[in-house]
């Protein structure tokens, strides 16, 4: 039996149709996004910043040529990533860039040997290659979030004004990204793993404590 | 992310992209979370897929059209996380989507349309991608995350699995 793109075309629509009925109606799609979902989407929704974004394909192109001028991390060390994060009116970027090859294997899971008091575990998910891990405060709108991972590039855009900050984390040289609403994210290296441990509603030295007591 | 900025500096795509953000992102989240079951990842679906179009050419308005187009790169990129998170090689890619939670199809009733609306999630997104939304083999590949030429190949297996189900039940096209 063969099928004529016309007879595909005329029975296309129905078969949308007949799909999209399985569907909840819009009003029924109810949904809070994170702040997370919405700070990585924002980028993308900003009217008005059209000099920036070209700024920013910019910088992902020559990111390279650019690294001199951003604030680097570990330049002194031979380290198996870059951390980077450069600052705009508005926003903040950061890259994590493997010097080498892109690695594959899936890191040793670590979990925080300290946390503040209330918090407690809400997830741990497994990822590609690594892992999620998120705590909550038990009675307040407080969270920590650690990605621990083992692969590829990584890049994100936060917005807000944030502060860019060089800390150390165990030793290691980090990058402290701090907003004035209380969103942080630290985010370092460590031989072949990348930590992003992002907070909200935590100060700089109960996340920085944090970070220093990671347990294999 | 840095470079799919770039591809809405345009005003009036700018425009439709937020006009798809506005209503379909619960939309889009329900129905990546009825695949992952799992809010955050579902988030993290719903944001590869804004990327996604983000960079291919939107609807001029609302309607069924750029709902259809929302909601099935959601899927697409909820199906995506689900099998690297999960991975089954054992298994094609066409028996495990039909397994998934969330993507049983609707019954199909013999008819043409009805056998395409009930195709496997793969076979029913390319063919309704260059059919119902009119997307080329290359834009199909950009919005699915393949090639054009893995998207042919997508269509002809769609075309035959539609054949053998309607031979199945003795209609003709």
């Amino acid at each position: 039996m063969n099928f004529t793109d016309e007879a595909l075309r005329a029975a296309a629509a129905e078969a949308a149709e007949r799909w999209l009925d399985t569907l909840p109606k819009r009003e029924d799609c109810g949904h809070d996004f994170s702040l997370t979902f919405q700070a990585s989407m924002g980028p993308l929704l900003r009217r008005g910043r059209r000099r920036r974004w070209r700024t920013l394909a910019l910088l992902a192109a020559v990111i390279a040529a650019l690294a001199a001028l951003l604030v680097g991390v570990g330049a002194e060390r031979k380290d198996d990533y870059q951390v980077y994060a450069a600052q705009e009116e508005g926003f903040v970027t950061y890259v994590i860039r493997p010097r080498e090859d892109p690695f594959s294997r899936l890191p040793h899971q670590v979990r925080p040997g300290w946390l503040p008091e209330g918090f407690v575990l809400e997830e741990s998910v497994d990822l590609d290659p690594g892992y999620r891990t998120r705590y909550v405060h038990s009675s307040e709108p407080k969270y920590i979030t650690l990605y621990q991972r083992c692969a590829g590039d990584d890049a994100g855009t936060l917005l807000g004004d944030y502060e860019i900050k060089e800390v150390q984390v165990d030793g290691t040289d980090a990058l402290l990204l701090s907003e004035a609403g209380g969103e942080r994210l630290l985010l370092w290296s460590n031989g072949p793993n990348v930590y992003k441990l992002f907070a909200g509603g935590l100060e700089e030295e109960d996340l920085l404590r944090v970070a220093n007591n990671l347990k294999w | 992310m840095l470079i799919y900025l770039q591809a809405i500096d345009d005003p009036q795509d700018r425009t439709r992209f937020e006009a798809m953000y506005s209503a379909y992102r619960g939309l889009m989240f329900h129905v990546a979370n009825r695949v992952l079951q799992n809010t955050q990842d579902a988030e993290d679906a719903v944001h590869l897929a804004f990327l996604s179009l983000a960079n291919c050419r939107l609807p001029p308005e609302l309607g069924p059209q750029a709902r259809h187009l929302a909601a099935v790169t959601a899927e697409r990129k909820a199906i995506d996380l689900y099998r690297a998170r999960r991975r089954r090689p054992e298994v094609s890619l066409e028996e495990e989507e039909e397994r998934l939670p969330g993507c049983a199809p609707p019954p199909s009733d013999g008819t043409l349309a009805g056998a395409m609306a009930a195709l496997p999630p793969r076979y029913r997104e390319a063919l309704l991608l260059k059919y119902y939304n009119g997307y080329s083999a290359a834009e199909t590949g950009q919005l699915l995350g393949t090639t054009a030429a893995n998207v042919r190949q997508i269509l002809a297996r769609a075309k035959r699995r539609l054949a053998e189900e309607l031979a199945e039940r003795g209609e003709s096209v």
